[in-house]
C-alpha cells in the first residue's frame, strides 16, 4: 500500500510540472494578446495623444513592450526583403 | 496474468496515432513548415516508446500500481522535450499551452485512477477512463495536425488566387525556412 502512495506523489509532482509550464505559457500569451491589442491602438493615436501614452507611468511597461514587438516585425519584414531581393538577383 | 505477445513492426505501425503522427511528419516537411514537422516528429516517437513498452510493463506490474506512474513518466519526458523545443523557438506557442493544458487533464484522471483501482475496486473511473484517455490522444493529434491543416488551406488559397510563388511562401508558419 506504501507504493501506491509513492505513485501518487510522483503522479501529483508531474501533475504540478504540468500546471508548472501551462500557466507560464498562457500568461506569455495573453501578455502578447495584450500588447498586439495596445498596437493597434496606438496606431490609432495622433502625436499628442502618443505622447500622452508614453510618459504616462501606468502604461510605460505595455507600450515597450509593444514597441519590441513592433521593432521586431519590422526587423523581420527586411529580412524578408532582403533575402527576396537576393533570391531575385539571382 | 496474460503473455505479453511481441508484436512486429508493421502491426505497431498500423496504431492508429502512431500512423496519423508519421503521415503529419510526411505533410508538414514536404510543405516546409519546420515547428509543424518537430511537433510530429517528437509525437511519433512518444506514442511509439509507450505503444511499444505498455505491454512489458503491464506483464512486470502485476498489482496495478507503476504502470499510472510510468505513463505519467514517458507523457513529463514529452513534455520536457516539448519545453526544451519551445524554448528554443522550434514548436508554435499556442501548441505547447494546449498541449499542457491536455497533459493536466490526462494527470488528473491517473492521478484519480489510481487510488479508485486499490480502494473502490474501479468503481468511480471504469466508466470514464477508457473515454478519456482516447479522447486525450485524440485532442493530441488534432493539435499536432492543426498548423499542417492551415498550411494546406493556405496553399489552397494562394492557388485559387493566382498568387502562388514558389520562392515566396514565407507565410503560414514556413518563416523558420526564409533565415
Amino acid at each position: 500500500m506504501e507504493d501506491m502512495y509513492v505513485a501518487m506523489g510522483l503522479i501529483t509532482a508531474c501533475l504540478m510540472l504540468a500546471i508548472k509550464f501551462g500557466h507560464t505559457v498562457l500568461v506569455t500569451l495573453k501578455a502578447r494578446y495584450v500588447a498586439q491589442g495596445s498596437i493597434n491602438a496606438l496606431n490609432l493615436l495622433n502625436e499628442d495623444q502618443m505622447i500622452d501614452v508614453i510618459t504616462d507611468p501606468k502604461r510605460q511597461a505595455v507600450a515597450r513592450l509593444s514597441y519590441k514587438i513592433k521593432r521586431d516585425r519590422l526587423l523581420s519584414k527586411s529580412k524578408i526583403a532582403i533575402a527576396n531581393a537576393v533570391a531575385e538577383s539571382r | 496474468m496474460g503473455e505479453c505477445s511481441f508484436e512486429p513492426h508493421l502491426q505497431i505501425l498500423l496504431n492508429r496515432y502512431i500512423l496519423i503522427s508519421i503521415v503529419l511528419i510526411g505533410f508538414s516537411f514536404t510543405l516546409k513548415n519546420k515547428k509543424a514537422t518537430w511537433l510530429a516528429l517528437i509525437t511519433a516517437i512518444s506514442f511509439w516508446v509507450g505503444y511499444t513498452l505498455q505491454c512489458d510493463f503491464k506483464v512486470n506490474d502485476p498489482e496495478r500500481i507503476w504502470r499510472y506512474a510510468f505513463w505519467v513518466g514517458l507523457d513529463t519526458i514529452y513534455l520536457l522535450i516539448l519545453f526544451g523545443l519551445y524554448k528554443f523557438k522550434r514548436i508554435e506557442e499556442w501548441q505547447f499551452g494546449a498541449i499542457c493544458c491536455l497533459q493536466v487533464f490526462s494527470f488528473f484522471v491517473q492521478l484519480i485512477r489510481l487510488p479508485d483501482a486499490h480502494k473502490f475496486n474501479y468503481f468511480y473511473t471504469d466508466s470514464f477512463y477508457a473515454l478519456a484517455l482516447n479522447l486525450y490522444n485524440i485532442l493530441i493529434i488534432i493539435v499536432v495536425a492543426l498548423p499542417t491543416i492551415m498550411t494546406i488551406i493556405g496553399k489552397i488559397k494562394e492557388y485559387k488566387d493566382g498568387r502562388y510563388v514558389r520562392r515566396n511562401g514565407s507565410d503560414h508558419g514556413m518563416f523558420d525556412a526564409r533565415y
